[in-house]
């Protein structure tokens, strides 16, 4: 296998963005915990399946769907747009608390967010084990 | 030290692309200059502490529920302090491993701060409270009495473990990510 760091975690991505929709359609009260040690789950502030909360709030969801993305689609890490989505959801996040809350503009900072840290995470994540693996087979 | 093919700037040892431009650099092109390692471990404990503190601290650990933020910000303060070992030259495998290293440090940190402070602060009263609150939400009611099982005034030792447990998976995923983003953020900066 030619990328199996990549695609464990494109899997282990995907698994977590499937849970997300999960709880609510199981009604799975380990999954909702797990999610909470992560997010505040506020219903006001998530979307509703068949009248329950997905196990993550909105910008949540949105930040680990824009990640799968990012995953699958951006194959090179690039700093300055990550700074640009920082900022871009720094500012929307102060909007929120001063001017004006958006559903809308917390999606779209969310996922962009997520789409651009993903190349970045992912060439961390490659580095640190092809490190460990070179450190294993020095021993 | 290593020069980007594309836009010339500077260049981490054996970095796969460039952290302004994202170019590939081919094998070839990284020096093979040995470097001095890097202490990992003073970084590491003070991310770590700094996380587990304010992850344990009530109120303000609330900034936890957005996506593990303290977490991040322990990794990112491990990377910056790594950074400043070895400035412009930090690969994000050094903050992946920092934060990581931070995060598990961190875990310990703030599980052991919480007992005390759960100790104090949760009260009969404050139970109630807090069940009225999550009842309040579209989850199931296991869900609720599975986070009132975590909200019971003194000590438990399996309750603590369980912590320890969850604190060590997510504030170590958490706390490498910010690592890797703090690494990549802090070395472009030097790199300008």
């Amino acid at each position: 296998m030619k990328h199996p760091v990549k695609l464990a975690l494109i899997l282990c991505t995907a698994a977590w963005c499937l849970a997300i929709v999960l709880a609510p359609l199981l009604h799975s009260a380990p999954i909702y915990f797990l999610f909470s040690r992560v997010c505040h789950q506020l219903p006001a502030r998530s979307w509703h399946l068949y009248g329950e909360q997905l196990g993550l709030c909105i910008r949540c969801t949105s930040l680990s769907l824009g990640f799968l993305g990012g995953l699958l689609l951006l194959q090179i890490p690039n700093v300055r747009w990550l700074k640009i989505s920082i900022a871009i959801t720094a500012m929307q996040w102060l909007l929120a608390v001063t001017v004006m809350d958006s559903e809308l503009l917390r999606v779209l900072s969310g996922l962009l967010l997520g789409a651009t840290a993903a190349p970045i995470i992912r060439t961390g994540v490659e580095e640190m084990f092809s490190r460990v693996r070179t450190a294993h087979e020095s021993m | 030290m290593n020069q980007c093919k594309q836009c010339g700037a500077t260049l981490p040892e054996d970095s796969r692309f460039c952290l302004q431009c994202g170019t590939e650099n081919t094998p070839s092109s990284a020096s093979t200059a040995p470097q001095g390692d890097l202490d990992f471990l003073r970084p590491a404990i003070t991310g770590g502490l700094a996380l587990g503190v304010l992850s344990s601290i009530p109120f303000i650990n609330y900034l936890n529920a957005c996506c593990c933020l303290w977490a991040q910000a322990g990794g990112a303060l491990a990377a910056w302090l790594l950074n400043s070992q070895r400035p412009g030259m930090l690969k994000y495998s050094d903050g992946a491993l920092g934060g990581v290293l931070s995060g598990l440090i961190g875990a310990v940190v703030a599980t052991i701060i919480s007992i005390p402070v759960q100790m104090l602060l949760i009260t009969p009263e404050a139970v109630e409270q807090a069940r009225t609150q999550l009842q309040q939400a579209q989850m199931p009611p296991e869900f609720v009495d599975m986070i009132m099982r975590f909200m019971q005034p003194g000590f438990d030792l399996s309750r603590t473990l369980i912590s320890l447990l969850l604190n060590m998976i997510f504030l170590g995923l958490f706390a490498m990510i910010g690592g890797i983003i703090g690494a990549a953020v802090t070395a472009r900066k030097r790199a300008e």
